[in-house]
């Protein structure tokens, strides 16, 4: 009697468990069908899949599959929650690596690099470069025929009645900033930090050979005295080493301190006659967790976002150009609270940004960046009477009209390693702009 | 029961319960996370209280004073260096032409027969501005010239650089007419404020998007939807757009702002709208308009060529815009 109870029960009891299996599989199903779809992910703080087009080609090459599987992980039910349970789970029992970032011994949240061959972006910003007008024969342009480490000071820019053709007639310069790991592969001291066996490719190394490469490029086009290229590696090593905090534990971004580190440099390689001026910083955020968070919570260290100023900073008219906003600051109480206190620089990314100062210099900036340049341009505004900020990845117009439109001094490319490696936009942007337009 | 599924079960809410735990404590540290004190938040406020024209007004101030500088410089070392008579004579200095009655918009001469006209190849090398310096009355004679022989010298890229740089504190603002500087890409979109489709009435709702780029001047382009919403309405279409310039003009002042005149439909187009064929009516109010506000009038009618309607009849196409800004290039200071 006994036996044949248990044998009913154990027979319901395996009903239940398939009954609940099968419900549990086609509930998701209708699930991912039914549910309106994030766009974006505050989480992570990145834009979500979108469920991709079905064309033959598509279909045939595969990409179609793979792109489903994307856009399912990442329409995926209660996604967020996954993540964080999967993350935080893996974190207590002390796996420390997430997806593509580890933690480091000094509790920073280190990004994998993956190098890319940009030789193709080299060629490209060279051809742009001489297109509007930068190279060891142009004539002075704006500034009084000024080259890079040269007399720049002081010299009063603005147009010259002559050859408009020369309107980025001063000088250039191209800064890659290493990420965290970068600057850690750079110094044989930080680099005992980083856990052995992790994944990542040499971001140092492939920078040396990005700049070496570009120089020969460069030196072949006599275009040299015009274009510094700016290694900031051993100056952000160096502020690490002493102590100073030069990213952020959880974010991909450097700090105020690692911009001002870099910008000084800058500085002094582009501007070496001006005076420098004394910062004060204040903090603005003290509990920041930044974009890699998300991928290991339970390994977070808190930082803190500062911003520097000094009372010899002009005032500023922001304009962004496409939302038809100004405001007088450089700083965003929007951003600040909206979630990434990271955008309290310029309340993040926008394809064209307008800055017009009160700084006595008619010296003009033309700016082509990624979110790292947020934190690096209130250090600019001092120099120039006007900077045009550009980010090829919201950016569709045409880069070469605007740049000799705006007769500026100087150009400066200011890039992080990590996105200036894996994002194509700056290649698809200078292609556009150099479409037939180059002078035989 | 057996065993083995009570052990399952046991494991699978235990799991269940430490997925519960980690969600719940994430949670909580989520609160804290990103948050500003009120302090922190004010104080970024506070450098956001900056006042908007006066930044403005002192950055023009100090734009002049530089270029007053510039100026005494550059004739301080031209009086110092000795001279040779071989320095190039500068451009007389235009004056705009006085007004005359709209003409009909007929050509003057051999009619051209295809839309797409012959374009000149555009000037280089040390001429690549020539056109850009000249007088405005050579100027007007030289695209007269050009408008009738149907071949239009195309801008070169460093004519436009040259103009896109003038017009770099210039909002173009109307309709579709302003539109087409960006659709040809003439002007670059951040400096063109339209509504397409718009009339006077809808076009002034988008005034505040003209002030908030701070512009130097202001060319007002509009084009035929008027004669059709304001038909027999000449009184309205007078009100409003004395509304529109009364929210524009205090914006750059009066003698900042160029209104461009209506043009009329084509030919063909104007026999079958008799609404678009009062063109010339309005464009006399508007005339009118501008002589008693005070903006400056700029007549377009003696550029009209059948030859350079698109095909609606209404638009124009890019040599005739080309034109258009050499024009204006030269007539706004």
């Amino acid at each position: 009697m006994d036996s044949q109870k248990d044998k009913k029960n154990s027979a319901l009891a395996i009903r239940i468990i398939a009954l609940v299996f099968v419900t549990l599989l086609l509930s998701f199903g209708i699930l991912i069908l039914v549910l309106p779809k994030a766009e974006y992910s505050s989480l992570e703080k990145r834009v979500l899949s979108k469920h991709p087009a079905l064309t033959s080609n598509s279909v045939l090459s595969g990409s179609y599959m793979e792109d489903v599987e994307a856009w399912i992980s990442d329409t995926f039910p209660g996604r967020s929650l996954w993540v964080r349970l999967s993350s935080g789970l893996r974190s207590l029992f002390g796996i420390s690596e997430s997806d593509d970032t580890v933690l480091s011994k000094d509790d920073y949240l280190i990004e994998r690099f993956t190098e890319a061959d940009k030789s193709e972006v080299q060629d490209l910003l060279i051809r742009f470069l001489k297109a509007t007008g930068i190279s060891s024969e142009s004539s002075s342009g704006n500034s009084s025929g000024s080259s890079i480490g040269g007399s720049v000071d002081g010299s009063v820019g603005g147009s010259v009645d002559g050859s408009a053709s020369d309107s980025v007639g001063g000088s250039a310069s191209i800064l890659i900033v290493p990420d965290a790991v970068g600057t850690i592969q750079s110094d044989a001291e930080l680099s005992s930090i980083l856990p052995a066996g992790f994944p990542t490719d040499n971001e140092s190394d492939w920078l040396e050979q990005f700049y070496s490469s570009f120089k020969e490029k460069l030196d072949a086009a006599g275009m040299t005295e015009k274009v510094a290229l700016i290694d900031s590696r051993d100056a952000l090593a160096a502020e690490w080493i002493k102590g100073n905090q030069v990213y952020y534990r959880t974010d991909h971004h450097w700090t105020t301190k690692g911009a001002y580190t870099a910008f000084s440099l800058w500085k002094a390689t582009v501007l070496p006659n001006e005076p420098a001026l004394t910062y004060e910083a204040h903090e603005v955020c003290s509990s920041f967790y930044g974009t890699l968070s998300a991928r290991l919570p339970f390994a977070s260290v808190s930082d803190s976002v500062e911003i520097y100023h000094s009372d010899k900073s002009p005032e500023v008219l922001v304009n962004y150009e496409e939302e038809d906003r100004i405001t007088t600051s450089l700083y965003s109480a929007d951003g600040l609270t909206g979630g990434d206190p990271y955008e309290v620089f310029l309340g993040g990314n926008y394809p064209i940004i307008t800055i017009r100062t009160t700084a006595k210099t008619d010296r003009k900036l033309l700016l082509i960046k990624d979110s790292y340049a947020n934190a690096f341009i209130g250090f600019l505004t001092p120099y120039y009477s006007e900077i045009t900020v550009i980010d090829p990845r919201y950016y569709n117009g045409d880069l070469l009209l605007l740049a000799k439109q705006g007769r500026f001094d100087h150009l400066l490319i200011l890039y992080n390693a990590n996105t200036f490696s894996e994002d194509s936009s700056l290649q698809t942007v200078l292609e556009a702009a150099l479409a037939g337009k180059e002078e035989p | 029961m057996k065993k083995w599924m009570k052990c399952g079960i046991a494991v699978i809410l235990g799991f269940a319960m430490l997925f519960v735990a980690v969600f719940f404590i994430d949670t909580m540290k989520d609160k804290a996370r990103n948050v500003s004190t009120p302090g922190q938040e004010s104080y970024v406020a506070a450098l956001n209280d900056g006042d908007l024209r006066e930044i403005n007004a002192a950055i023009r101030s100090i734009e002049s004073e530089l270029a007053a500088e510039a100026e005494s410089r550059a004739a301080a070392e031209s009086s110092a260096e000795p001279s040779d008579g071989s320095s190039e004579n500068p451009p007389t200095e235009s004056e705009p032409v006085s007004e005359s009655e709209p003409s009909t918009g007929e050509e003057t001469s051999s009619t051209p027969t295809e839309a797409d006209s012959t374009a000149s190849e555009p000037t280089s090398g040390n001429d690549a501005l020539r056109l850009l310096k000249l007088p405005l009355s050579e100027l007007q004679a030289f695209i007269t010239d050009e408008l009738n022989a149907n071949s239009i010298t195309a801008l070169s890229s460093d004519e436009l650089a040259e103009i896109r740089a003038r017009f770099d504190r210039t909002v173009f603002f109307g309709d579709s007419m302003a539109q087409a500087f960006i659709e040809y890409e003439l002007i670059d979109a951040t400096k063109v404020v339209y509504k397409r489709g718009g009339t006077i009435d809808t076009i002034t709702e988008k005034t505040s998007s003209v002030a908030g780029k701070l512009p130097e001047k202001v060319v007002i382009f509009t084009g035929l939807n008027d004669c059709n919403h304001y038909m027999e309405r000449m009184d309205a279409y007078e009100a409003d757009y004395r509304k529109m310039l009364d929210e524009i003009i205090p914006i750059v002042g009066a003698s900042n702002v160029y209104v461009l005149s209506l043009t009329p439909p084509s030919n063909a187009f104007g026999a079958t709208r008799a609404d678009l064929a009062q063109a010339p009516v309005f464009d006399q109010r508007l005339r009118e308009i501008c002589q008693s506000t005070g903006v400056n009038y700029i007549d377009l009618y003696w550029m009209v060529r059948q030859s350079r309607y698109r095909g609606d009849g209404i638009h124009f196409d890019k040599l005739f815009y080309q034109e258009l800004l050499r024009y204006l290039y030269v007539y706004i200071p």
